[in-house]
């Protein structure tokens, strides 16, 4: 479920370098990006997240611990408690903001590395060629042989459960498929007409690099991994759903939807909660991304 | 070109050599001994060690990486810490119960995503194409283990209509395409075809969409084309692609079905995984995992030479 | 793609032709059978049937006590006292009055499933399975697997063809609950099954109440009753048992409540009420299991103060975490459950008194501006763990109110199995949340002798208390049960007394069972008796 837009984002780039000015290209995709609704206003819902769960300890009625037996699943809508009350007695409501912290920590930082990680890599690959690249592919392919799901299943199960263990595994699950796509693209840009011709002109590589490629490489790298952030947060919240994601008491939405399972016959709705706020997250970075790909690429 | 085939086909071994020797740094990297899965938590240290040195868990890694890799040539894939017992035949069977959840799965996936993703391209930028898409992306972004939880609830213990578990009713030691087996298959495959659904589609769409707007199509609608005639050149253009992605998506459901397996307590590999995990049954663990990401190389390969064979401009090195 | 599916249709088929067809014959010899029984248990697998299970106890009670037996057997037949230990394979024994080391066991007479008789030479053979290195039929995984149950013993003879002995290394008084899951399989069925283990256990035979009839891997262990069971009492009322392993306990509430299965082992509390509701039968009774706290003694371990013990023991608010559990749990009062017959008197009262615990604290020398830092190792599920994370949670809470803070290191089971074995020093952590069994004092209590710090045992946290030693070694000395009982209560009384752990609390056990089911008694065991069940149709 990885890789299969990378011709896509190909043509982004090679959309922005026919555009041939970058101001001209970046105006058009803001003017594209500001006519398509959908985007606009997923991205708003995860501006609006984001703030909220930024500002979770001045928002959050109570701490993210604090609970009492005595009051444990209420229903959503009781005085005090909007969102109801979960098995150990905490407000639901500020268990979902904190835990929006741990969830979208987990859900974009292996993406954040992965996109500096592969992305550098892959450029390397895509613009040295030869050797380097053919060195550098091979071992990617290497980590690139085991499906998503399977790998992060793999590290995280030998390296045992915790929130660093998580985030390195599913940055391994990332790397090899941003590092293909950086190559690809760095690639394609390599070989366009206006880097052959300030190559003739006698500029240096890493002049190359910086004037050329870097620009044209970037917002198509910057898509793809944008891609990978839905998927991201599906496969932390299901690690830690088997167990092996992040450890409690640290409030986190794949944690809650684990550990309110059993609730699912007295308070289906708020066992249901984390599960919305997942699939609500994942829904806006997918249709972002979307939109994004669509501004960018003047296919269409 | 036929070159690049059996350069592309001979590349798969080492490939297969480097992911083996992942498999196994993978599982000795980890914290916990093996042999406390095996035995009670009393059991006196010169027991322990014993056991430990039959089972040749004190060698050095390198010697230990070797001798797993010649048994494996060989076609021995292990025994297992837990069971003591060769793990072949029981990864055989767990394959076999994965692989029909994954076929069923994928398939149905396959079939949802290419019906929604052809209606959505023919009628792309009208309100249709945007519900139609907005499905897909809402069935990519959906915690599908959870989705299953629901549908248990909803389906099994609510209506009573469908098993809450397992592969087949109660004495039947082995799959067939009966209905008293395909009534356990159906909730976790819709669960599983959620995913590859939404993919195809957005492929299938964007697709259909392109091809229908190339200069050809428009030409042959002038010629007076009928629908059925211009239908049959979209799928014929766009099923190489399709297939392709529909190759990924297989290898990924098998080994990414772990999610679905536990919740609906599937006797696949997903589940061997997970308990082998938890035991830290090694040779399990090892066996399982090279064994799909082996299916997953091939099926890699596969994909790959289809694309090769459709389009021979994309340049391979 | 499509001929790979369709090669695996084909051999579906003709594995599920031959097993059609030996279903068949075997059908047609089974007596016409009505509803059988069906149980979702918490394992992850069928455990091994080799008459050495694993999967700890609840391997035990369904791949030990359905096809096997031991030497001697836990009495399962009533809920309301403690059960107790009574004549099984051996139909009575003695220890040898010259020397307590030796004792004598009178086989009685049975057969085994396959018809070959249970004798002294079949006893003697599965002694060596396990004991001998040389003998043809030792299997070193399965000699680890009943280790533990026979590290004690020393040596093994036939006396005559319905006598045997057995010696043990030191005065061993505890010798016969080591032996009650130490099972006897069939010497004719491993030569049957040309000498090897791993093929016995996909054809198993032994003597117990529960024939084997076939195996589906992770799915499904298929039992029908044995009607030439020796103790004709416990002849299965149902003709047909299933066992299907489900580790996830909504997946089990889902299956009992779909109809697919009749008893549930293991419930979660918060799916109780609502089966209760829809008319299911839920039952609970006391055994013998311990949640708590192994904690640390070694010098760098506030833990090593007894009032920091006592201190956190008075700051658990037991109640609430009952209260959490549905009720279905008893709050710890001590080491054993209140009810068992070995509690005793100890003086050190378990209630919930967070100003105690307080002083106590400022007495060892802490207070609100320097607070008790400890890290316990938990882990995220496990067998006889409960519900780990969310009772853990409650007690971090409880204790930081009285100023003790706690972080955890979450493992996965066998890796705290791991690390509860190589002792509170590798493990650099103050506890360790490793719920204790209390069915034998030989593997539960035991692991408090200071002689079996790691690495020689199993005493996790370096304790070295003369006292418990001493009360130890009466037990061991004892051979009267009534006797031995009393001097049980001495060692719970020690251990309480000192605070030697952060004991919370005892699980009920409860299952779930469809209105379908009569005669179900669930005993104050690990293990239970599924021979009295009666389905409906």
């Amino acid at each position: 479920m990885s890789t299969t837009f990378a011709p896509e984002v190909l043509g982004a780039a090679k959309a922005a370098a026919r555009a041939g000015g970058q101001d001209t290209y970046w105006r058009g995709v803001g003017r594209r990006l500001l006519r398509d609704r959908v985007t606009l206003v997923c991205g708003a819902i995860l501006v609006v997240m984001a703030l909220l769960i930024v500002l979770a300890p001045l928002i959050a009625p109570y701490g993210p611990t604090d609970g009492s037996i005595a009051r444990r699943l209420k229903p959503i809508g009781t005085p005090g408690y909007l969102l109801g009350t979960d098995e150990l007695g905490r407000d639901m409501l500020s268990r979902l903001l904190y835990g929006g912290r741990f969830s979208w920590f987990v859900g974009i930082t292996p993406v954040v590395l992965a996109f500096f990680i592969g992305g550098t890599i892959g450029i390397i690959a895509g613009f040295a060629g030869g050797k380097t690249n053919m060195a550098i592919m091979r071992v990617t392919d290497v980590f690139y042989a085991f499906p998503s799901v399977l790998l992060a299943v793999a590290v995280s199960g030998s390296l045992g459960a915790g929130i660093l263990n998580a985030i390195m595994s599913l940055t391994i699950v990332f790397i090899p498929p941003i590092i293909r796509v950086a190559e690809s693209v760095t690639t394609g840009v390599r070989n366009l007409d206006y880097a052959e011709a300030a190559r003739a002109t006698g500029a240096g590589a890493r002049s190359i690099v910086l004037v050329h490629v870097l620009p044209n490489v970037l917002g198509p790298i910057f898509i793809y991994a944008t891609s990978l952030v839905g998927v991201s947060m599906i496969i932390a919240s299901g690690l830690s759903f088997l167990g092996l994601g992040i450890k409690p008491p640290d409030p986190e939405w794949g944690l809650m939807l684990n550990t309110l399972r059993t609730a699912i016959y007295s308070q289906p709705m708020i066992a249901t909660l984390p599960g919305i706020c997942i699939f609500l997250t994942s829904v806006c970075f997918n249709f972002v991304s979307d939109g994004l790909r669509t501004a960018m690429d003047v296919r269409a | 070109m036929l070159f690049y085939i059996v350069r592309r086909v001979v590349y798969v071994i080492p490939i297969a050599l480097a992911v083996s020797l992942v498999c196994f740094l993978l599982v000795h990297i980890a914290p916990g001994d093996p042999i406390d899965a095996m035995v009670q938590p009393d059991t006196p240290q010169e027991v322990i060690d014993r056991v430990r040195s039959e089972y040749g868990l004190d060698r050095p890694l390198p010697v230990q990486f070797g001798l797993w890799l010649a048994k494996l040539v060989q076609g021995d894939f292990g025994t297992s810490l837990i069971k003591g017992r060769p793990v072949l035949p029981d990864l055989v069977s767990a394959s076999g119960a994965t692989f029909v959840l994954a076929c069923t799965g994928g398939l149905l996936g396959v079939l949802a995503g290419c019906i929604l993703g052809g209606i959505a391209g023919v009628y792309r930028e009208s309100w249709l194409d945007r519900v139609l898409l907005g499905t897909a992306v809402a069935g990519v972004s959906v915690p599908h283990y959870w989705l299953g939880m629901v549908m248990v609830i909803i389906f099994s213990v609510n209506l009573n209509l469908l098993p809450a578990m397992g592969s087949g009713p109660g004495g039947s030691t082995a799959w067939a395409w009966d209905w008293a087996h395909l009534r356990y298959l159906i909730l976790p495959s819709v669960t599983l075809a959620v995913i590859p659904a939404g993919i195809v589609t957005r492929t299938v769409r964007g697709l259909v969409s392109d091809i229908i707007s190339q200069d050809y199509i428009t030409t042959l609608r002038g010629k007076g084309l009928r629908r059925a005639g211009i239908v049959r050149h979209v799928v014929l253009n766009a099923a190489p692609t399709v297939l392709a992605v529909v190759g990924l998506q297989l290898a990924n459901l098998m080994g990414g079905s772990i999610l679905v397996e536990t919740v609906f307590a599937w006797p696949g590999t997903g589940m061997m995984l997970n308990t082998a995990i938890f035991q830290r049954d090694l040779p399990v663990l090892q066996a399982t995992t090279l064994l799909l990401a082996l299916f997953f190389v091939v099926l890699n390969l596969v994909v790959d030479l289809i694309q090769t064979a459709i389009d021979p401009r994309i340049s391979r090195r | 793609m499509k001929s790979l599916c369709f090669g695996t249709t084909l051999r579906g088929f003709a594995a599920a032709a031959l097993i059609a067809a030996t279903a068949l014959s075997a059908t047609a010899e089974r007596a016409a059978a009505g509803s059988p029984l069906r149980i979702a248990s918490s394992l992850s697998d069928i455990p091994n049937l080799w008459a050495a299970p694993d999967g700890g106890f609840e391997g035990v009670r369904f791949g030990g006590y359905t096809i096997f037996d031991a030497l001697v057997l836990w009495d399962l037949s009533s809920a309301d006292r403690p059960s107790r230990l009574v004549p099984g394979l051996a139909e009575s024994w003695s220890v040898d009055p010259a020397d307590p080391k030796r004792w004598i066991f009178r086989l009685r007479e049975a057969r085994f499933h396959d018809g070959s008789p249970w004798n002294a030479d079949a006893a003697i053979w599965n002694l060596d399975s396990v004991k001998n290195k040389d003998a043809p039929q030792f299997h070193p995984g399965r000699a680890g697997a009943a280790g533990s149950r026979t590290q004690s013993i020393a040596a093994y003879g036939k006396i005559d063809d319905r006598t045997i002995f057995i010696e043990t290394k030191q005065v061993n008084g505890l010798l016969l609950y080591e032996l009650s899951s130490l099972f006897f399989a069939s010497p004719a069925r491993f030569a049957e099954a040309g000498n090897d283990w791993n093929a016995f256990a996909q054809n198993p035979s032994g003597t117990g109440p529960y024939r084997f009839v076939s195996l589906k891997k992770g799915t499904e262990l298929h039992l029908e009753a044995n009607r030439d069971y020796w103790n004709p009492a416990r002849v299965p009322k149902t003709q047909d048992l299933f066992v299907l392993p489900v580790p996830d306990a909504n997946t089990r509430v889902a299956a009992l409540r779909s109809g697919q299965v009749d008893l549930v082992d293991t419930l979660p509390p918060d799916a109780i009420p609502s089966l209760q509701a829809a008319g299911y039968t839920i039952t609970e009774n006391t055994y013998p299991h311990t949640w708590l706290w192994r904690l640390s003694f070694t010098e760098d371990s506030p833990f090593a103060d007894i009032r920091v013990r006592k201190a956190a023991n008075l700051a658990i608010d037991r109640a609430a975490i009952v209260e959490f559990l549905g009720g279905h749990a008893t709050a710890a009062e001590g080491f054993a459950p209140p009810d068992a017959p070995w509690f005793g008197k100890p003086d050190f009262k378990l209630a919930y008194d967070p100003e105690a615990a307080k002083a106590l604290l400022a007495e060892a020398g802490y207070g609100p501006d320097k607070p008790v830092e400890v890290k316990i190792v938990i882990s995220s599920s496990g067998g006889g763990q409960m519900v780990p994370l969310s009772m853990n949670e409650i007690i971090q809470e409880n204790l930081r109110a009285v100023g003790i803070n706690v972080t955890y290191d979450v493992r996965d089971f066998t890796a705290m199995i791991t690390m509860l074995r190589q002792g509170a020093k590798e493990a650099k952590a103050n506890g360790i949340n490793v719920a204790m069994t209390m069915q034998e004092p030989a593997t539960g209590i035991v692991s408090y002798t200071s002689t079996l710090a790691p690495p020689a045992g199993s005493n996790w946290g370096f304790y070295n208390d003369p006292e418990f030693d001493a009360a130890l070694k009466a037990v061991r000395a004892e051979f009267d049960p009534e006797a031995q009982e009393r001097a049980l209560a001495r060692v719970n009384e020690a251990l309480t007394n000192a605070a030697a752990a952060l004991l919370v609390v005892h699980d009920k056990g409860p299952r779930a069972l469809s209105p379908k089911l009569k005669g179900f008694v669930q005993a104050r065991n690990w293990y239970q008796d599924f021979t009295t069940i009666e389905v409906a149709d």
